[in-house]
This record gives C-alpha cells, structure tokens and sequence, in this order.
C-alpha cells in the first residue's frame, strides 16, 4: 500500500458531474465512489494521463444506457403525473376551465395578432429585387424632410435616358375609375394601373399568358389579372380578345398574370401602357409641372451606390422646370408599407399591436399562477407524501410542469380552434384576407409553439418553485391549515391584471370618442346633403343641360362641378405669384378648379366679395378666391383686387376671400388654398338636395344621367361615406382595439372569478359562523368583497396616468382631437369597478346566501 | 418461469464468485476476467437495478470510510432467489445442450 498521499487525484470534474446528472438518484454515489477507485487504480498504474482518458471514455460509453434508463423513469413518473393532472382537473372542473379557457383565450389573440403583424412585415417581400428598389420621391428645397411620391410624367423617361447607372425603371399610376364594354356589358373598373413595360422587371409579379413585359410594349394592349380574364373572358382564351375603354379606346388584351399578391403595395386588376393615360385624362405628358399622382421605380446596376446617385439626379426636375422648388431623392420601397414616405406607416400599429398580444397573454399567465398558488393548499399533502417517499424538488417540479403542459396543450388545440372561428371577423376588421396554415407557414407554427412555450415558462415557474419549496413535515404535522399561497403576490397580479384592463378602456373609450368627434365635427361645409357623381362620358360637355335639368327639380337646391371633393383639396401648385408677394415666400398652394356654384353647393361662406362672373376659360383665369388661410401665408393685406398669376398664364385677380374648411383629415391643419374656374380639371358633379323625398331626387338624376351618358352604369355617392373613408385606418384601429379590450377584461374577470371561488370555500366555515351569530347577507357580500375592490380601486390610480400618458400621445396625430375629460377616467373605474364586482357577486351572494348548518355541520 | 439473460447471468455468477466481496469495482473486473466483457459501469448498475427489483440480489452497505463524507461500499449479495435463477439457468442449458457435442455441430 502506497502510504496516504495528501491529495487524492480527482477524476475530471466535467465527466464526473454528467455522470452524476445522468446516473438515477439510488446508485448515484456507488457509481461516482467506484468510477474514483478505478480511476485512482490507473492514475497508480498508467498515471494521470491516461487515467483522465479513460475516465473520459467511460463516460461516453455509459452514456446510452444512462440515457435510456433516464428516458424510461421519466416516462413512467409523467404517466403518473398526468393520471393525477387529470384527476385533479376532474376534481376542480370551475378552476381548469377558468385556467385552459383564460389561456385558450390569450394565446389565440396574439395569434390573430400575429397573423396580423405577420402580414404587414411581409408587405413587398415577395419582390425578389425587394432590396434594390428605389422609389423616385421629391422634396421641396426648404423641407428636405417631407417626402412626396408624386413625380412629372417625362422624369422617369429623362432619367432612364440620361443615366447609364439605372437599370430599370417604370412609372405607375393608379387608374381611377374606368368604365369597361364588353359585349355590350358596361363595368365600372376601380382598380387599374397604367405602367411602363420595365414594371415587371423591377417587381416579380407572376406571368401565366404571354410575357408581359413585351406585351405592354404595344400601346394598345391591356395586361388582365387572373381574376380579372376570368371575369370577362371566363374559361375562353384571352389572349387577343377585344375590351373598350371609356367607350372609346379598344385595347386588346396581351397577356394575363397571376392576382397582385394582397401583400403589394402596388395594386392593379388591369394594367394599360403608361403613354395612354394623356389621352384617357386629356393631360400633356410632356409637362414638367404637373404632379398627376404618377410614382417612379427603378432598380440601379449592381455596382452604384444608391446614395451616391440619390444626390446625381437631385436637380434633374429644375433641369427641366428651371422655376421648380422640388428636389430628387432615392427611397428604399422595402420599408414603404412600415414606414411610410415621412414615417406615417403602418409601423407603430405593428408595435401597438403586439404590445396587446403579450399582455393579453400574461394576464391569462396570471391567471393560471394565482389560481394555482391559490389552491396549492389543496395539493400539499400529496407533494408532501411525495416528497417523503423520496421525490426531490426537480421531480416536483417536473410534475408542475408537466401539468402544465396538459394543460397549455388542451388550451393551445382550442386557440387553434377559436383563431378558426375568428380569423373571418378579424379579417373583416382589418381589410386583409389572412389565412391560418400551419402546414404552409412553418414560421408560424415555430412561432405559434414558441408562444405556447412561452406561456408554459411564463405560468409555470412561479408555482413550481413554490411549490416545491414546501417543507414535508410542516405540512403533514399540521393538515388542519393548508398554507394558501402567498396572498400579497397574488393581489400584487390581480393588480397588474386589472391596471392593463383600464388601461384597454380608457384608451378604446378615447380613441372612440376621437372618432365620433372626427364624425361629427364641422367641417364648415354641409356634408350631409351632398351627393356626387364621376363626371364621366358627355357629362362634362354637356354640363350645363345638366345642371338645367336638375335643377328644375324642387328637392335639388344647387349643382356644380369641381375638381375634387371639399374634404380633400390635394391638389397643389407651384410656381405663384401675387401682388405683394414677399421674396422669401414660397409661390405654392392647393387649389382647387370649381365652377361659379361650388360655393353656394358646398355652403361656404364669402367674408368679402362673391362668386365667380366671367365665362369659365383653360387659358384665361381672370378671376381667384382665396380661403382665410391663404392671406396668412399670402402676407398681404386687403387681398380683393389684388392681381394674382397661376404657372404661364396671363394675370388674373383675386375677387374674394371664403371661410376656412377642413380641406384635408383632422390629422392635418386646414390648408392655404384658392379656388379658380378651370373647366378642364373638373372631375365630379356635385349636387346639394333636400333631405326630403331622397329616392325620388335619386331615380330623377338617374333619368337625366341616362339621357346626357346611356352606355355608363350610374354610380352616385354621399360625401360624408368618403369623408369616413378618411379615416378608415383609425376606425379599423378602434375596432379592433376595442374587441381585444372586451377580450382582456373577459380573461381578468375569468381570474377574478376563480379568485373569488376559492375564497369563498376558505372562508365557508367563517361565513358560517358569522351567519349564525346574526350578520345579514349584505354584510357578508360586503365583507367578502371589500378586498377585491381595494385592488381594483388601486389599479385605477396606476392605470390613471398610464393611459392618459399613452393617449395624449395618440391624440398628438391629430391636429383637431378632442380633450381627454376627467369623466372618461371617472367612467373607466365605474366600468372596472362594476364588473369586477358583477364577477364576484356570483360567488358571493351564493355563499353569503348558503345556509350555515351545511357549511358547519361537520364541525 | 422466466429465464434470466445472458448478460443477468454473467453478473450473477460474478457476484456469487466473489462472495463477500462483490461490490462495484469487482464486479466489473470479475465480469471482464471470465466473460472478457469490458461493462461500463452505466449498463452494469442498470443490470443489478433490474435484478434487485426481481429480488435476485440485495445490497448491502459496508462500514463508512474514515475520511469527510466517506460514504460506505455497496456490496452485493445473491438471494436464494438468486441463486435458484442460476440454478434454472445451468438446467436449462444442460437440457438445451443434451446430447449435442461441439463437434456435432460442424457435421
């Protein structure tokens, strides 16, 4: 025997503790004690070297068996756990519904919302160039910050030529409403496009008939969507077949592609050769001074710098217009969807959005943690037996977790089923057509178990450490008092929990009252009674016939015709020039093209002068009106009479100053603006009727536009329905805000209840014997119920602040908005305070009602 | 009755060999001495697991060693369960064998 050395050589520490982790808790330290002999038999024999080595190989070589032995005692326990997981939810049916409904609910809202986010994220992406599109976007010199995407028609062409580093680029327009004649069908068609043939260079649309680069090559050729060839053509050939525009304009269809994907920006059913659009809309194509709506794409070669470029052609509009303030700039359309232009994009509702998701899904966490802690009482004795036949803390653990598991998986099949059941609402909310596929969309599935595991993390940890913290003897030494889970924990979630719920209704009551201000708000003209009509075909010829013939009419009061609608003058020149006019002022302005009645049709008032007087002309504008606005950024004073030039034409005056109205969103203030006779813009028909007899004004404009246009389908529409279209996004917003508002209060109150059911059972002996010594039922209520309006009462004051912090900041988007009055706090804490109290009064009406011989006849 | 393994044999006719002396280390060298077979200590706890839940065998502990937390040995000793399995074992390969000489079986 060798004699005792100081220190003993130790195996290597890393192999040793796999061993140790992987060997079963019985053998565990026999295996560690007779590896270390052996292990020290070499060290004296071989030495240390090859001792380690062999440690090593050994525990390599035990690692299957080690592993399989592992794999089926795990086995075995889960069988076990899950056999008494369910007996447990079988034994307290209120409480598992309350928890796998609370999740179900949670994890299928934020998969709608995923769905959602999903959808906007992948906006554009299916275009294979989506990094190196640029869109051609202009700036004016003195906001270099403020992005417009409206550019001349020639710049496009002008660039392509005169730059060698564009490779390809294309204009498009959205087409606006065109009238279709087919076999003598007449179609209106909203959503078309005109386009250069690179469209399809630069964005990956799919071809199904024909190439469609080559077809839009020849002018007189449409491209139809799938849909669209289907709609006319059915099952026949397309190719070749014959559709007229407009009643005038035959093209001939050249091929036909797959549907623009819904996540497109760039949207169109038909697609014409971008040249026709001067001849559809009477417009000089070659004209560097209009800003018709018409965007530029290009995609530059492979070794230019986008930046470097952006800056190259900054000036190619002034080499054109040498009077223009507008400037060039590259923009990335990647991020157009998200970001917008000027950061107006859909970006911040992306954040809203998943922001509710993941409180909605931790107030169903909470949930499931308090009811557990609260019933832990109820499972201390069998994790005491547990523990003393042997379970370690990690088994107990493993055994919480494992019921858990059950239970999100049971709650996760449901959510499947309810994302199902809603997907058709929340898609009717939204405006898209998501669908749900979980085979199709393998991201969404990782990402839809990653929330179920998330879930499982969030509401498991709390109770299984808590749980397994409980000390064996405590409990089976004294069984009478079962310990109730640590209580100020719990009111601190009940808190959290209702906080987030007032915070959801105060901020859907604000949005909503936001959007009925914006309804209702005056808008300085009559919204209400007027109707308007596309001024298509013979309309604008023969306008005057028209106006004659309605007007005879006693429930029309006035007709006119303007360039565009009241609410939404977005029409802008540049290139003004006035009386008076300071140097550093910038000659641009909306404007707006009415004929002489638009005033009086609309109900804007005139400050100073009156309506127009000379015959209308396109080449002399002898006569402007300015709206209030326009004097402030006009700078001169007593306008009326003053001259006033527009672009090259001859100098006209101004003959009167009109109120302000909203000429724009709410988000906006009202713009300076003019109005001018110029009957070559006007674009609709407006008619201001009584309110009386509606169907019958409407069957006699139906008559009259049959007469002067009997090819054209008659199409009218309210103004105020476009004016809400304004604001379709916020109303969408509301919607859907306000659903998972009532969702989020479901799920708390769902846990309040569970809450409240076990109070009741701790407290039924106490409820007894107060009943027997005298206490009336509305004692007991207010007893038991006092504790959990306290929490609610306290929720309030965080939620307070929070939501009018938040709010404020939403209300910022709008210049006009309403103030945030104390009343909708006052009504949010009703409104929290009632349910929550609706909630509980189930629970205790019906132990304060109970009689107490049942609940102490055992005593 | 169930006949017991190959490799449950092996360990038992190992520990019956060493008598009082069959712990873990042993064990392992005993088997590798007769059989040639090198066991990782994995597979052989995983084996005398098994036959101590069929009361084949029974642990023992051995007196704590005289150092810090020197646990004691875990010896292993056959039951006359145990030993009544071996005796079936060696039965029934007498029986299997009977008649039958290595060299029959080339024939």
């Amino acid at each position: 025997m060798s004699p005792i050395r100081k220190k003993d050589p130790v195996p290597p520490r890393f192999a040793e503790w796999i061993i140790l982790r992987l060997a079963w808790a019985e053998d565990r330290f026999s295996i560690r004690e007779n590896l270390r002999e052996e292990y020290m038999y070499i060290t004296s024999t071989r030495g240390v070297r090859s001792a380690d080595l062999w440690y090593w190989g050994h525990m390599m070589r035990s690692l299957f068996p080690f592993v399989r032995l592992a794999i089926y005692w795990r086995i075995v326990m889960l069988k076990n756990y899950l056999k008494i997981a369910f007996r447990n939810f079988y034994k307290h049916k209120s409480f598992s519904f309350i928890n796998i409904a609370g999740l179900a609910i949670g994890m299928a809202c934020c998969m709608l919302i995923l769905l959602w986010v999903q959808d906007e994220l992948n906006y554009e992406r299916f275009n294979e160039n989506i990094d190196d599109i640029f869109c051609v976007v202009i700036y004016l010199t003195d906001t270099p910050n403020v992005l417009g995407g409206t550019v001349p028609a020639p710049l496009v062409p002008y660039l392509k030529d005169k730059y060698a580093e564009i490779k390809h680029a294309s204009r498009f327009r959205g087409s606006g409403r065109r009238l279709f004649v087919y076999e003598g069908n007449n179609v209106f068609e909203d959503n078309g496009g005109f386009a250069d043939p690179e469209l399809f260079d630069i964005f990956s649309f799919a071809t199904i008939l024909n190439d469609p680069k080559t077809a839009l090559m020849d002018l007189n050729t449409i491209i139809l969507t799938k849909s669209m060839a289907e709609k006319y053509f059915g099952s026949e050939d397309p190719l070749g077949k014959t559709i007229k525009l407009e009643n005038r304009y035959v093209f001939a269809v050249g091929a036909v592609i797959e549907d623009i994907p819904q996540n497109s920006s760039i949207q169109f059913d038909y697609l014409i050769p971008f040249e026709n659009f001067g001849k559809f809309d009477n417009v000089e194509m070659d004209n560097w001074g209009r800003y018709e709506n018409y965007s530029g794409f290009v995609i530059l070669n492979d070794n230019v710098d986008p930046e470097v470029f952006s800056e190259k052609i900054a000036g190619a509009i002034v080499e054109n217009d040498p009077n223009s303030n507008f400037r060039l700039k590259l923009h990335l359309y990647k991020n157009l969807r998200l970001f917008g232009l000027n950061n107006d994009g859909t970006f911040k509702f992306v954040l809203i959005f998943s922001a509710i998701a993941i409180l909605m899904l931790l107030i169903a966490c909470i949930n499931f943690v308090n009811l557990t802690t609260a019933q832990a009482g109820k499972r201390a004795k069998e994790i005491g037996l547990r523990k003393v036949i042997g379970a370690s803390k990690f088994s107990i653990r493993r055994q919480v977790y494992s019921e858990l598991v059950a239970i999100v998986t049971i709650a996760f099949v449901l959510a499947i089923f309810l994302v199902y059941l809603f997907l058709p609402r929340l898609n009717a909310l939204s405006g898209k057509s998501l669908t749900l596929s979980l085979t199709g969309n393998l991201g969404l599935l990782l990402f839809m178990l990653g929330i179920a595991f998330v879930t499982l993390i969030i509401s498991g940890t709390y109770p299984a450490f808590y749980l397994s913290a409980f000390s064996p003897v405590k409990i089976m030494k004294s069984p009478a008092s079962p310990s109730s889970g640590n209580s100020s924990l719990r009111k601190m979630l009940v808190i959290a929990q209702f906080t987030i719920s007032i915070v959801l209704i105060i901020s859907t009551i604000v949005i909503t009252k936001q959007m009925i201000y914006i309804k209702n708000k005056e808008l300085g003209f009559d919204k209400d009674h007027l109707v308007y009509i596309d001024l298509l075909g013979n309309l604008k010829a023969r306008f005057d016939t028209v106006k004659n013939e309605l007007l005879r009419n006693p429930n029309v009061n006035y007709v006119t015709t303007a360039q565009s609608l009241p609410n939404n003058v977005s029409n802008f020149a540049s290139g003004l020039d006035w009386e008076g006019k300071p140097a550093d002022v910038e000659g641009g302005m909306n404007f707006i093209a009415v004929e002489k009645d638009y005033f009086d049709t609309v109900g804007i008032e005139f400050l100073e002068g009156e309506t127009f007087k000379t015959v209308p002309d396109n080449q002399l504008l002898r006569e402007f009106i300015i709206n209030e606005k326009a004097i402030d950024l006009m700078q001169i004073e007593n306008p009326v009479g003053k001259s006033f030039k527009m672009w090259d034409r001859e100098a006209g005056r101004i003959i009167g100053i009109v109120n302000n109205v909203h000429n724009t969103s709410l988000h906006q203030e009202i713009r300076p603006a003019f109005y001018v006779q110029f009957p070559y813009f006007y674009n609709y028909l407006i008619i201001n009727m009584k309110n009386e007899n509606i169907h019958d004004t409407m069957s006699l404009i139906q008559g009259v536009f049959g007469e002067i246009n009997p090819n054209y389908p008659f199409e009218f529409h309210f103004l105020d329905e476009n004016i809400d279209r304004f604001y379709q996004t916020e109303r969408q917003m509301n919607g859907i805000i306000t659903y998972f508002t009532m969702l989020a209060i479901f799920i708390s109150c769902l846990g309040l209840f569970g809450l409240s059911l076990f109070m009741a059972e701790q407290r039924i002996k106490e409820i007894g014997i107060r009943k027997t010594l005298g206490a009336t039922v509305s004692q007991i209520v207010g007893l038991m119920s006092k504790d959990f309006l306290i929490l609610v009462a306290v929720s309030n004051l965080i939620a307070w602040p929070a939501s009018y912090f938040i709010m404020n900041k939403w209300l910022q988007n709008f210049t006009y908005r309403i103030d945030i009055g104390l009343w909708i706090f006052a009504l949010a804490a009703a409104l929290a305070l009632m349910i929550a109290l609706l909630t509980i009064s189930f629970q205790t009406i019906k132990s304060a009602t109970a009689n107490p011989v049942d609940s102490l006849r055992y005593e | 009755m169930k006949e017991i393994s190959k490799a449950e044999e092996m360990v038992l006719l190992a520990i019956w060999r060493l008598g009082n002396d069959a712990y873990g280390v042993s064990v392992r060298r005993q088997i590798r001495k007769d059989t040639g077979k090198d066991y990782t200590y994995g597979t052989l706890y995983g084996l005398l697991r098994q036959m101590g839940r069929k009361g084949y065998i029974q642990k023992i502990k051995g007196e704590p060693l005289p150092k810090k937390g020197g646990r004691g040995k875990t010896y292993f000793k056959l039951t006359p369960e145990g030993i009544r399995a071996l005796k079936d074992a060696i039965a029934l390969h007498k029986r299997m064998w009977k008649d039958i000489s290595e060299f029959s079986l080339d024939g």
